[in-house]
Parts: C-alpha cells; structure tokens; sequence
C-alpha cells in the first residue's frame, strides 16, 4: 500500500474512532454501577447492571417525557410532510414571481436564534390558554418541521428530471398523479433524508420545548436535563441510560426509513 | 384528411416570439422531420404539438380536432423524449405499461401488447430491470416501446438519437424507418442532424428564428434550396457561395466575382443587368477540368482532406475559398495549380440581398 493511502486510512480510522468511541462509552456507562464509572482508570470490564435503565423506565416523569416527545415529533413530522411536501414541489415544479420570497420566508424561521422565536410563542400560547399542553408543542415544532422538509424537498424535487414527468403527462396523467406516481418516488432517496432530518431537529429540541412547557408537556431532552441537576451527586449511571433512551429513537426511525428505502429501491436481479 | 394542421401558430415567451405565424400541414402517414439549427424553435414546436407548451396564438388540430387546451394524455399523441426520459423507479415492463394503466386496459391485455411490443424491438429479456441497468441504445428502445403501446395518432420524436454514439445512432435510424414502415404512423421527428433528416422524412421542414425557411422533400431541399439559408445548412461538405455581378452578354448573361468570369445561357434564372447575385455550388458538382472550354474555377490546392473514395480539395480563388469534392484518384498535390469546371444545370443562384433563389418556378 502507498503511503499516502496508509495515512488516509489511519486518518479515516482516527475519525471513525473520535466519532463512535462517546456513544459507545455512553452505552458501556449506561449498564455501570456508580463505582465503575467513578473510577481513576477507566473500566472496560465490570459487572453489568441493568439497575440503571429500570430505575429509568419505573419513573414516570421519564415515560411521560417519553410519550410526549413521540407524540409531538411525531405529530410534527407527519404535518411537515403532508403540508411540506406538497409546498416544496409547487415551489419546485410550478413557481410563481412569490416562489423566491416563500422559500426565503419559511427558511427565515430558522436564521434567528431558538429564543426570539420562542417567546413571542410562549405570549401567544399563554394567550390562548394552550401553554404547556402537547397540541402547542405539536404546532410550533410543525413550524419546523415544514420548514426544514421544504428547505430540502425543493431542490429534490428539482432534480426529478422534467422530461420524466413530462413523460407522464403524455402518458395520460395529471399533475397530482404525476406528483404521486412519479415525483415522489424517483424523489424518495432525498426526501427521506428530509424527513428524517426534521424528525432528528425536533426531538433533539429544547430551548423551545424548554420554554413552552412547565410540568404536563415536558419532552425528553427537558426530563432528561432534570436528571443532571442534582448538585455533585450526579447519578452518573442514570443519566446515561437516559441518554441511552433518548438516542435510540432517532436511530430507530432512520432504520425503519432505511429499510423502507432499501425494500423500494433494491435492485431486481433477473 | 391532414393528421396535424398549424394555423397561424404563435409562441412568446413574454416578449420574446419564438415562433412566428407559422402554417404547416402534415398528411396521414407522413415522416416530418424539423430541421434547423439549435434555437430555431423546432422542439418548442414539438412540445406544443405535444400539449407540453401553451401556444401563444393560432391553432392546432390533431386528427381533425383543435387540441389548443387538451392535456398532452388527450391528444392522441406519443412522445420519444431525447434523454429517454423512463421512470426511474419502476421496471422496464412498468415503464412500458405506464400509460396503458392510465388508460384501465385490463392487466392480462396489457401483458399481451407489453409482450408483443418488446418483441418487435428486441427488449423481452430485459422487461424485470430497471432503466439504470441499460444501455443508452436499449433505454431508447424502451421509450420508443413506451410510446408504439398506446398505438397513438401521431408520433413526436424529440431529438432521439443525439445522446447515442455514432453507430448505435445509425443503427436506431434504420430501425426508426424501418418501424414507420410498418406501423405508417404519422410522424414528426426533431433534429438538427441534417444526415437523419434526409434519410427519415418524407417531408423536411427547415425552420430559422421560428419561421419556416422550406418545406419539402429531401431532394427537393437538396437540389432546389429556396433561399441561401437552406443552401447553406443542406449538404455535407458545405456548398460554395460567390458573390457576383450580372452582366448581359448577347444571349447569355456573365458573372464576375472570385477572380473570374462565368458565362451562362441563364434560362432558369430571372437575371437582370447589374444584379449583385451570389452563386452557389456545390463541391461534388465541381469536375476536374480536361479542357479550356465551359466555365473554370482555378486556383492553388491551399488544403486537401481525404475522405476515402474521395478527396475535399480548397483552393483559393480571387481571394475566396471554394471547395471540390473530387474522387480521391485525381486527387492533386499540395499547392498544386488547380482547374475546376461545372456544369449550368449544378449551379444555384441567390439574390444577394434577400438571400431567395433566382430560379424560375417550374411549369409542371
């Protein structure tokens, strides 16, 4: 091998390391008594436990914060697909002298910081009487979740080369047709992608579910911060498993898309 | 009855017209071809016919039926796109099918004309793959499939053949002749490879800046060019265009320009004294000169491409260069003088201020 392939491997090898080795530290902390994790030298070997994850799963602010957070990502993603979706390739395939202007103007909720949008959501929200209940938190994060979809299903859909939908027409089809039949699938690779993007954004949101929430609409990432703020005594093992808990839907989701998309794009060998 | 009649027909986009109040009817089981060079409107043309384009102003009918706001589905038409245009995602079978679907063709027929159509063209053991997974030559053969399974009025070929090597495109033209000869459906094929145009169609139209320049057959186009656009853009390698001025001379007429003097009897032409004309010619009309007698180009073999069976020789001539087409056997020498004669009936004379020919229209 030449040397300058040698150190790209080593290179590459070194990245993979920095990028995995904390999530698998985490998982490995996760099933650690306290005093295998406050330790001098790191342990590799120990007893496992499984004391940390029950103990997560028996509490309920845990399961609520769970249940919240799979309901308002959820809920969000699915508005930001049904109504995102649909908007991107308008702006994509029929733009109109405004198309410019709406595509800047859904972006430009995501160029100020969390906070400024925050608190005028919270007025607003407080206003109605809907502060801390899930159907705020669904509402605000659909904000999101369309913009991202948007942002990224545009130029995925403009990339759907036009002859294939023109094709289509001269096959008989409409423009819904076409955009069922044709744009979505032959757009699918990147759109997944957009979904999944989204879904990761707002799970992984706080400030704003921070701020919206108080004790009945409280998210994951909120529950799971509250763990942490105990002073020294952190429950190191706990707040791990936590973590542990918090992660794996994500990458559940990505999984589920992955193997959709493999079963949908597999090629036929004859 | 004309299977396609444009009446007037306009394109604009905003201010700027692509096509102008252009006519043209085509007959049932006519090869059209629109000629042109890029930008002249021939494809927009097409996809207007197609329904993939609003026309701007005038009418267009398909098989009788004015078809300005049908959908491109509703009008009977079939479309060859130049970059194949499949569906991606669905195999070739699927692709074929596409539209026969639309159509709620039950599934055990469309099995039947999928099956019938990819013999015909040679695509049977290709039906479960996937577009990806063929060549150039066979993907267009599934578009032209896609588009013989709907059995439609009119054919729209749109540039078909330009993202194919150069064998693989003389291949597929024969078998796009070969197929209109069987299936005598109408017609019309987009390019600017004047090669495809000459052999394909039964009618050529030759459109600049969105006006048609001739319509006709591809013998007529070659051999009585209505203006020096048409001369210009026919024929491979390019006719020779002198520029001259008409003189009377008894019962003839001369011409002088590029260093010499021509006579001709001139019957075909309306000549007048003190015309600025151009002449056209074309190289494989120049002969090898044996004699002094008749007309003569001469000069000095400034350039000389062999071709195989023949040689393109240029020469220099009163400051302009001319080029022959000769066989490669009197092929001359590098810078060697050389004399060139033709005949009357070979040549094409131009006005040379608004470019129409001077011939006379034939009496038939």
């Amino acid at each position: 091998m030449r040397p300058g392939r040698l150190i790209a491997k080593a290179v590459l090898a070194l990245a993979g390391f920095l990028a995995v080795f904390p999530l698998v530290w985490t998982a490995l902390n996760a099933l650690k008594n306290n005093v295998d994790i406050i330790t001098r030298v790191p342990k590799v070997i120990f007893t496992p436990t499984l004391a940390n994850i029950s103990y997560i799963l028996g509490r309920d602010s845990v399961l609520t914060g769970l249940y919240n957070s799979a309901v308002a990502c959820g809920a969000a993603v699915l508005i930001g697909i049904v109504l995102g979706l649909p908007a991107a390739y308008a702006v994509a395939r029929y733009p109109n002298r405004f198309a410019g202007d709406i595509q800047f103007f859904v972006l430009s909720l995501r160029f100020l910081p969390p906070v400024a949008v925050a608190i005028p959501l919270m007025v607003i929200w407080l206003q109605i009487g809907l502060y801390d209940t899930l159907p705020a938190l669904i509402v605000t994060y659909s904000l999101l979740t369309i913009s991202v979809i948007m942002w990224l299903a545009i130029p995925a859909f403009q990339g759907v080369p036009k002859e294939i939908e023109e094709a289509a027409f001269v096959d008989g089809y409409g423009a819904y047709s076409v955009f069922w039949r044709i744009a979505l699938p032959v757009a699918a690779r990147s759109l997944i992608g957009a979904i999944a993007f989204s879904f990761v954004l707002v799970w992984n949101e706080f400030l704003i579910a921070l701020m919206l929430s108080s004790s009945n609409a409280k998210t994951l990432p909120i529950v799971a911060s509250e763990l942490s703020q105990q002073g020294m005594n952190v429950p190191w093992g706990i707040l791990n498993a936590s973590v542990v808990l918090l992660s794996l839907p994500p990458l559940l989701f990505l999984g589920v898309l992955s193997g959709f998309l493999n079963s949908v794009f597999r090629q036929k060998k004859s | 009855m004309s299977a396609i009649v444009c009446s007037h027909v306009d394109k604009a986009y905003g201010a700027t017209t692509v096509i102008r109040d252009l006519n043209l009817a085509i007959e049932e089981h006519e090869f059209v071809v629109f000629l042109g060079p890029s930008g002249c409107g021939k494809s927009t043309l097409l996809r207007m016919l197609a329904g993939l384009e609003d026309i701007s102003g005038g009418e267009v009918s398909i098989g009788g039926k004015v078809v300005n706001d049908l959908d491109p589905g509703d009008r009977g038409i079939a479309m060859v796109f130049q970059n194949y245009a499949l569906y991606p995602h669905m195999t070739i079978f699927d692709n074929i099918a596409f539209g026969l679907k639309r159509q709620k063709v039950p599934a055990a027929e469309i099995k039947k004309r999928v099956e019938a159509v990819s013999r015909t063209l040679g695509l049977e053991p290709y039906l479960g793959r996937k577009p990806t997974e063929l060549s150039g030559g066979q993907q267009q053969r599934v578009a032209i499939a896609r588009a013989m399974i709907k059995t439609p009025k009119v054919f729209l070929f749109d540039e078909p053949l330009s993202n194919l090597d150069a064998k693989l495109r003389n291949h597929m033209r024969v078998e796009i002749a070969r197929l209109h000869q069987s299936l005598k459906t109408t017609t019309v094929y987009v390019t600017h490879d004047q090669l495809e145009a000459m052999t394909l169609a039964d009618r050529i139209v030759l459109l600049k800046d969105g006006v048609i320049e001739q319509i006709g057959s591809p013998a007529e186009i070659y051999r009585r060019p209505g203006n020096l656009f048409v001369a210009g853009f026919i024929g491979t390698p390019n006719m020779n265009f002198i520029e001259a001025t008409v003189a009377g001379k008894g019962d003839g007429w001369t011409l002088t320009g590029a260093g010499t003097v021509l006579s001709l009897e001139g019957i075909d032409f309306h000549l007048q004294h003190g015309d600025r004309v151009v002449l056209g010619i074309r190289p494989p009309d120049l002969k090898t000169a044996n004699g002094g007698a008749g007309n003569i180009l001469q000069g000095t073999a400034d350039l000389i491409e062999f071709h195989g069976n023949d040689a393109l020789v240029t020469f220099g001539s009163g400051g302009k260069e001319i080029s022959a087409l000769v066989p490669a056997r009197e092929c001359p020498e590098l810078r060697a003088p050389v004399r060139y004669s033709f005949e009357e009936e070979s040549i094409h004379l131009f006005d040379a201020e608004t470019g129409k020919s001077l011939r006379r229209q034939q009496v038939s």
